[in-house]
């Protein structure tokens, strides 16, 4: 059955930035499409309002028969669309056999389940597809690869001919996603609409027949994947920009850098299957701004809880200042001089229900107590000195949840900032802020390492990285696959990194 | 604006909350009580009519503040002290069990000391469920739980075995040397100086919180874990700490009820105050200070049931049964927060509309 989405736009909040922006595609039956895009392009949103659970502003989509009625998930279960999740719902209490039927379960009388003839119907689907799953097992027990089979089969019992994938291979390994790959196969042959959602270009190449770019909510190219080549793609993902020059440095390029401060050394972690890094060396010199950029999930976020001492490493070691500090919590490395603004501002770097001045003092009430009493009015001068040094908004004793995104950032960056660190790690620091609030926050930032301060920055925005940076480092699958100068580096040599066609140290 | 909202559902909440409550009691005693007028009129002018019940519940408000803010520093930190009564128990037999033994030390030593040893002794209680969730991550709800309701049957043993006053008809040890007993400030009622005590308690532990570094430390720890440990702080002791003052608290009570009133430890004497420390703390919201309204409100309920339950006809279980929909309802404190989220749900959809 083939998708005819037509003028489909919606925008958060109403009024707001546009997910979709006059989204228009024609996906045919008996092939596999895929829509590509950096985070934040708008894949997900359209393909929630394709399955009925976001409602989009204008616009219509229609198979064959019918079109169909947005924002109604039964409506898309009616026109046979349907999607694997990315993280798919599951109830883990349940058996495999009861998951695959949940909602149309196969009666007897009024409200029993005929689990035989259940069991009947799924075996025939298993056997068709060639699916291999216990029926009988509890769903807690199955591994990611097991849970999308699941998802994938519970489809199939009710029928859908459209399917989305919503990066499917993200939790899962090659042999793994090799399986997938033969099975999306089979599923074309027999004629259904297959989406695919992903980042990594290698295998949307290897398995896809047509190719449409998502950028900014809007559908740049949709062409057959033999027409197109992975440069070209990843270029337009990432949107060509040829024009960057650097308005907020400062600092001199190429300059030579202090000493070695901070070092890692064959760094291992291991969190899952498909979330680990290995054998990760780095090293950072005073005054110096590393950028490590990657794709979210290649295991940019285990590199930020490992190097603030939130975990401690597998193998290898850390130094800094010539010193192991492996096995650190965040408490003795902030003692030692390194401060942290983590990517998750809101859960770890701040506490929503606290003033905003109990959270600026969090690292400075030490010094601010005379024996153990802490003065109200001190803490609020001190609050009221800071909040103009970096121009934060709000009265101290206000709820910080009240403050923009911003404005939290610069609570939480002058906070590190006070403590005079020797070395900083921020991650993601312009995540969810306005342009204005960026250009900002960069330009403090350059000014820091121009005193001496080592920044390690780690960001999956490329633009962020290419305009502070003096050496970069480009994280793919768990391992560094490109480090070298800013200078050496242009654009498209990172964005192909990051989607692991190029390496380089 | 949204500030506003906020603190009008919050308030809003706690009225209905209470409304809901005084209008249970009035449905029931209009129901089940003959002599409605009488009923109706102890009911709610009942403790006020003489010295003798005014007394009995500041007492009895002096009681629930201890329980009451022992539970709101626990509340403080985000853990949960269910254990409450056996804390109690546990810091009354010890302090009994002090002054049976060293009779001959002067009054106000002895006191101090009595009362040092219950603090200690509901703080070691309650500790072991903190040091139990640090170390091994063991809920401290269940473990507070349970580890008082085992200790509760520990000294109903001693009180009814070892050390029971063979000479009194009563389930209870022996009494206290009467230079121990605290003064009583309106005989023949029960108030007596731990009321002071009470509100210095509320006080001390109101400037702990919001003056000094550990208080601050212990908050942020509350509101925030993850963000406490980024920041530096040792978040494993605030685990034990909150759960160990919250146990101390508890024994203070504990102490305040053997020394003020019973003069000894009698079996079961705790009943009603650990439980509903929960429940005066629920109503004060985290807020210390707004412990002592909230403990207010409480004492008034208790001794208006039982002067109506005196003077009228008021029936004996209706005092049991309005305590549970007091337990009921604020349980269901989170009227309080739904009702802020109705606001903004019904003033979304209106907007929504337009």
């Amino acid at each position: 059955m083939s998708l005819k989405i037509s003028g489909i736009s919606k925008s958060f909040p109403p009024g707001g930035v546009k997910a979709c922006d006059d989204v228009s595609l024609q996906l045919k039956c008996g092939t596999i499409t895929a829509i590509v895009g950096e985070n934040g392009a708008g894949k997900s949103t359209l393909m929630n309002i394709l399955c009925g659970t976001v409602t989009p502003d204008s616009g219509h989509f229609s198979t064959e028969s019918a079109p169909v009625v947005p924002g109604r998930p039964a409506g898309s279960a009616e026109a046979g669309i349907g999607m694997v999740h990315q993280h798919p719902m599951r109830s883990s209490s349940l058996t495999v056999l009861e998951n695959v039927i949940l909602g149309y379960e196969p009666r007897t009388g009024i409200f029993l389940t005929d689990r035989a003839e259940a069991r009947k119907k799924v075996m025939a689907i298993q056997e068709e597809y060639g699916i291999e799953l216990d029926l009988k097992s509890p769903c807690s027990e199955l591994n990611s690869l097991q849970i999308q089979n699941m998802e994938l089969l519970h489809l199939l019992y009710m029928n859908r001919k459209i399917l989305i994938f919503d990066e499917p291979t993200a939790s899962l390994t090659e042999m793994g996603a090799e399986h997938l790959f033969a099975r999306l196969k089979r599923l074309r042959e027999e004629g259904k609409t297959i989406i695919f959602i992903s980042h990594k270009l290698k295998e949307v190449f290897q398995i896809c027949d047509e190719i449409a770019v998502m950028r900014k909510g809007k559908i740049l190219i949709h062409k057959a994947a033999d027409e197109l080549k992975p440069e070209e793609v990843a270029a337009l993902m990432m949107g060509r920009r040829e024009d960057i020059n650097f308005p907020e440095r400062k600092r001199p390029e190429g300059r030579k850098h202090g000493k070695r401060l901070y070092r890692l050394q064959g760094v291992g972690y291991r969190k899952s299957e498909s979330r680990f890094l290995r054998n990760i060396n780095l090293n950072i010199g005073e005054g110096e701004i590393l950028g490590i950029t990657g794709i979210r999930e290649n295991g940019l976020e285990l590199l930020e809880d490992i190097m603030a001492g939130m975990v401690h490493p597998h193998e290898g070691k850390l130094h800094f200042n010539g010193r192991d500090v492996s096995r650190s919590g965040p408490a003795e490395l902030r003692r030692m001089g390194i401060s942290y603004v983590p990517a998750d501002r809101l859960n770890r770097g701040i506490s929503r229900d606290s003033s905003i001045a109990e959270n600026l003092i969090l690292l400075n009430y030490k010094r601010m107590h005379k024996m153990g009493i802490l003065i109200p009015s001190s803490i609020k001068k001190w609050t009221k000195e800071i909040q103009s040094t970096y121009s934060i908004d709000g009265e101290p004793q206000q709820p910080i949840r009240h403050l923009s995104g911003g404005n939290i950032q610069k609570v939480i960056l002058s906070r590190e900032l006070e403590e005079k660190p020797d070395l900083i790690i921020i991650s993601e620091p312009s995540w969810g802020l306005d342009f204005n609030s960026r250009n900002r926050l960069h330009r403090e930032l350059d000014r820091t390492a121009g005193r001496g301060t080592a920044i390690l920055l780690i960001s999956s925005d490329i633009d962020e990285i290419l305009s502070l940076s003096d050496r970069i480092a480009v994280l793919y699958n768990g391992a560094i696959v490109l480090e070298k100068e800013r200078t050496d580096l242009n654009r498209t040599q990172i964005g192909r990194a990051m989607l692991g066609l190029e390496t380089g140290r | 604006m949204k500030d506003k909202n906020r603190l009008f559902g919050r308030f809003a909440g706690t009225l209905i909350t209470l409304f809901a409550v005084f209008l249970t009691a009035v449905i029931f005693l209009l129901i089940f009580s003959k002599d409605k007028g009488d009923s109706l009129y102890y009911f709610f002018a009942g403790p006020f009519l003489n010295s003798l019940s005014i007394g009995n519940m500041l007492n009895s408000f002096s009681l629930l503040t201890f329980s009451g803010l022992a539970i709101t520093v626990a509340f403080r930190a985000d853990v949960f002290n269910l254990g409450g009564e056996g804390q109690i128990y546990i810091g009354g037999l010890f302090a009994t069990a002090l002054l049976l033994r060293y009779p001959e030390l002067s009054g106000g030593g002895g006191i101090f000391l009595a009362t040092v040893a219950a603090a200690t002794a509901g703080g070691l209680l309650a500790g072991i469920s903190g040091w139990l969730k640090a170390r091994w991550n063991v809920d401290e709800l269940i473990s507070s739980f349970l580890l008082s309701g085992g200790m509760i049957h520990v000294a109903d043993y001693l009180v009814t075995g070892p050390m029971s006053d063979r000479s009194s008809y009563l389930l209870m040890t022996g009494t206290i040397s009467e230079a121990f007993h605290l003064s009583h400030l309106m005989p023949p009622s029960n108030l007596n100086i731990s009321f002071f005590g009470a509100l210095a308690a509320v006080a001390a532990m109101t400037f702990f919180l919001y003056y000094t570094k550990q208080g601050y430390e212990l908050r942020i720890c509350g509101m925030n874990r993850e963000f406490a440990h980024y920041g530096g702080l040792n978040t494993k002791v605030y685990t034990i700490l909150p759960m160990f003052l919250s146990g101390a608290i508890m024994g203070l009570a504990g102490s305040s009820a053997v020394l003020g009133v019973h003069h000894s430890t009698i079996k079961g004497f705790y009943s009603g105050i650990g439980w509903n420390g929960i429940a005066v703390a629920l109503i004060a919201g985290t807020n210390p200070l707004a412990v002592i309204p909230s403990a207010l409100v409480f004492a008034y309920l208790n001794q208006a049931a039982s002067t109506a339950m005196i003077k009228a006809d008021f029936p004996f279980e209706l005092g049991g049964l309005i305590q549970a929909v007091v337990f009921l309802l604020i349980s269901s404190k989170i009227l309080a927060e739904k009702t802020e989220l109705l606001f903004t749900f019904i003033r979304g959809k209106r907007g929504a509309g337009k």
